[in-house]
């Protein structure tokens, strides 16, 4: 490199001062945590006590969990059930619903504004607020299966009895409750990104279609999918990586039951970490997360990356 | 730096430090005590701050009592990390599984050479002293029990022909099945309000004669014949006399307990079984009576206790230790456990207590808890192992395993984990 110019010198050091803050915080705050709970995963850690060396033991314990079909085994297929259950659902309600307020709408503000607003509103009080609709005692749900059940007494002409039911306290309802309730929270998300992804196709390509006399199935098919792939590769890269991480809800609505039929991931670090003090295991168990996520985000991107259609 | 301001720099020094002794001299050495309590409500944040802390101050010119209160939710997580960053606070309160755990940690003082100069552990009930000791030593003192006993309707009972309280599991199950009332699928009145808990298991386990794991705490001894008809007794209650519904009685209106709510005809519970019909369906009382929980092999009440520890990194013990005594004074510990309505866990805090002699009912628990009262052994695990075992009771009364199974696969897994402590000592 020849000579450096003062002007070029005094913006690489502003461009400095302006870095240092956010490189110090990753480092402070990401990186350096990131390589000690690497360091830790291979220790047996109770806080208290100094960490100590054991090699790779705790992995061999989660390969062993896994082969008895463990706590950690169950965490991951519930964690899997929740992906499978939230994600095609939601992006489908997604769509549709995006396809619906692109089409001109009355009040369209309003509409994308109240699908959005569970998505800005904490995911505990969201929790809390579902913890009511599901009460076995006196949740909205229940009610209104006994407002059903009246209902059908009074068609039928004798009683008919709906038993309440117990959702989050029922092994086999707990997790399509949670799965359904992050269905609606997650909604406008996913909406807004397919509504931005819409508005990004061109009006001539419909216009074309229409004096071809394409049907609406046919001007979805072919023109909206396919242009919209990007989008719903996006979204499906985002949404696995979510669901992976799911936590809260879980962590609030029922802490793992019932029979551990919702404990996932991240709640089996939490518990292993903050309530057994596990700290190495529960950091092997988060890189075994992030291994995951990564081959789940590889796969994801090749999708994206593959067969882009392009209409001029 | 010049050899003149090094001077001046040195002159200033010495200054600050005369400064400093002066108002040593002057002024009684100030101490902090920190303080935390996670059992309270307002009647108890009244009693510590506005009557107990301030005799204390006075009694001890200089020291100040800083009281936290701390729910039962963040307890760990801050204990732990107060510990950690070597800012614990001096005295504080943990629950009756804790014990094993903060001693080999070393998060709790051994407190045996105070406790025998003081003399005054006899006036405690056994099983709730029991609560604070590990391995023969003693780490705190209890503050609060409450001892788990039979609360049953007596009118419900002789209707349906039992002049006496069920006795043993066989006329407990057949009681609680004649009391139980359905309409189609739907329980109107639970024989026996039972919860699916591991706290339950372990009573059922203890009656049996059986023990979740050996004195030494290095071998589980759940995989035994009693541990199994334990649990197959519980989940028979659910699934063959069908005396209450596996996800619980409904509660009325949500908020009044299902027994004082007259939804249950029976329910294993602590002293709050009682308090809840006195608040919620006083009328009710007459009707309600106390007994030991039924027999098997041998008559057990269990008793949870929660208790006061003291911070092996406190710079003031002997201070810790007069706060600790302080609150355990018969009059002071009566009015804490009456804010609260549990049971105080010494004699002489029990004799003199308004509040035990307005409950004639409360006299009851006291005398079964002290009769027949067990409390959990210790162990540092307990928390894990609490964990094993509901998901192991789960597994049993949803009927995803057989209780056999249930219990022979976590006794396994325990196993594994007390050999791990084991293995690293």
């Amino acid at each position: 490199m020849g000579r450096t110019t003062p002007i070029a010198k005094s913006q690489v050091r502003t461009a400095s001062v302006f870095l240092t803050p956010g490189l110090a915080l990753f480092f402070l705050f990401v990186l350096i945590p990131v390589v000690a709970a690497f360091y830790l995963s291979f220790c047996r850690y109770d806080i208290i006590h100094s960490p100590r060396w054991i090699g790779a033991d705790n992995y061999a314990r989660i390969a062993e969990d896994i082969g008895n079909r463990g706590v950690f085994y169950l965490s991951l297929r519930n964690t899997a059930q929740y992906a499978i259950g939230t994600i095609p659902i939601g992006m489908a309600l997604a769509l549709g619903l995006a396809l619906l307020l692109n089409a001109g709408l009355r009040g369209v503000t309003l509409y994308r504004t109240t699908y959005y607003l569970p998505v800005v509103t904490s995911l505990v009080a969201v929790s809390l607020v579902w913890m009511w609709i599901y009460d076995p005692n006196y949740g909205l749900l229940n009610y209104a299966l006994e407002l059903l059940s009246r209902g059908l007494s009074f068609v039928a002409g004798r009683e008919v009895l709906i038993a309440p039911q117990t959702w989050l306290a029922d092994p086999g309802q707990a997790m399509p409750a949670i799965i359904a309730m992050s269905i609606w929270r997650g909604l406008g998300y996913n909406m807004v990104i397919y509504l931005a992804g819409l508005q990004g196709i061109p009006d001539h390509l419909y216009e074309a279609a229409i004096i071809d006399g394409a049907t609406p199935w046919q001007r979805f098919r072919s023109i909206t999918w396919p242009l919209l792939k990007p989008t719903t590769a996006f979204i499906l890269v985002v949404s696995v990586i979510g669901a992976s991480q799911v936590f809260a809800q879980v962590y609030v609505m029922t802490n793992g039951g019932p029979n551990n039929a919702t404990t996932v991931i991240v709640h089996q670090i939490f518990q292993n970490a903050f309530s057994f003090m596990k700290m190495g295991y529960a950091s092997a168990m988060a890189f075994v997360l992030f291994g995951i996520i990564f081959v789940m985000s590889l796969i994801n991107l090749r999708l994206l990356r593959g067969g882009e259609v392009e209409y001029v | 730096m010049s050899h003149r301001s090094g001077k001046l720099l040195l002159w200033f020094l010495l200054g600050l430090v005369a400064l400093v002794l002066c108002g040593c001299a002057g002024s009684e050495k100030h101490v902090e005590l920190e303080l935390w309590i996670a059992d309270f409500n307002q009647d108890t944040r009244d009693l510590i701050d506005g009557e107990l802390v301030p005799r204390f101050e006075a009694a001890h010119p200089g020291v100040e009592v800083n009281t936290q209160y701390i729910s039962w939710t963040h307890l760990d997580e801050k204990l732990t990390i107060s510990f950690a960053g070597g800012v614990a606070p001096d005295v504080f309160q943990v629950g009756a599984e804790y014990v094993g755990g903060l001693a080999y940690r070393g998060m709790a003082a051994p407190l045996d050479d105070y406790i025998a100069e003081w003399g005054q552990a006899d006036d405690y009930y056994p099983a709730s002293w029991n609560t604070c000791v590990y391995q023969g030593r003693v780490y705190g003192l209890p503050y609060l029990s409450a001892p788990r006993v039979l609360i049953y309707r007596k009118d419900l009972l002789s209707a349906a022909g039992f002049d006496n309280p069920p006795e043993t599991w066989e006329e407990l199950a057949e009681a609680a099945r004649r009391m139980t009332v359905k309409r189609g699928p739907v329980f109107e009145m639970a024989g026996m309000n039972v919860a699916v808990s591991w706290q339950v298991f372990v009573e059922f386990l203890w009656e049996n004669g059986g023990r979740i794991f050996n004195d030494e705490g290095t071998r589980s001894l759940l995989d035994s014949p009693e541990a199994a008809e334990a649990l197959q007794f519980y989940v028979d209650l659910y699934h063959r006399y069908e005396v209450c519904p596996t996800a619980g009685m409904p509660q009325a209106g949500g908020a009044i307990p299902v027994f004082a709510s007259q939804r249950a005809a029976m329910e294993i519970n602590n002293q709050f079984g009682l308090y809840n019909v006195r608040k919620y369906a006083p009328e009710l009382l007459p009707k309600v009576g106390i007994a030991p929980t039924p027999l098997r092999k041998r008559r057990v009440v269990s008793v949870y206790t929660d208790w006061l520890a003291m911070s092996p990194q406190s710079k003031h013990k002997e201070l810790a230790w007069k706060l600790m005594t302080f609150l355990m004074e018969p009059a002071n510990l009566a009015a804490y456990n009456a804010t609260l309505f549990f049971i105080p866990p010494r004699r002489s805090a029990v004799a003199g207590a308004e509040f035990m002699q307005q409950n004639p009912e409360l006299q009851e628990f006291v005398a079964l808890m002290d009769r027949y009262g067990r409390s959990l052994p210790a162990i540092p695990e307990w928390f894990e192992i609490r964990t094993g075992l509901q998901r192991a009771v789960e597994s049993a009364i949803y009927q995803t395993k057989t209780p056999e199974d249930a219990l022979r696969g976590y006794s396994r897994e325990l196993d594994a984990l007390l050999a791990e402590r084991v293995g690293s000592e």
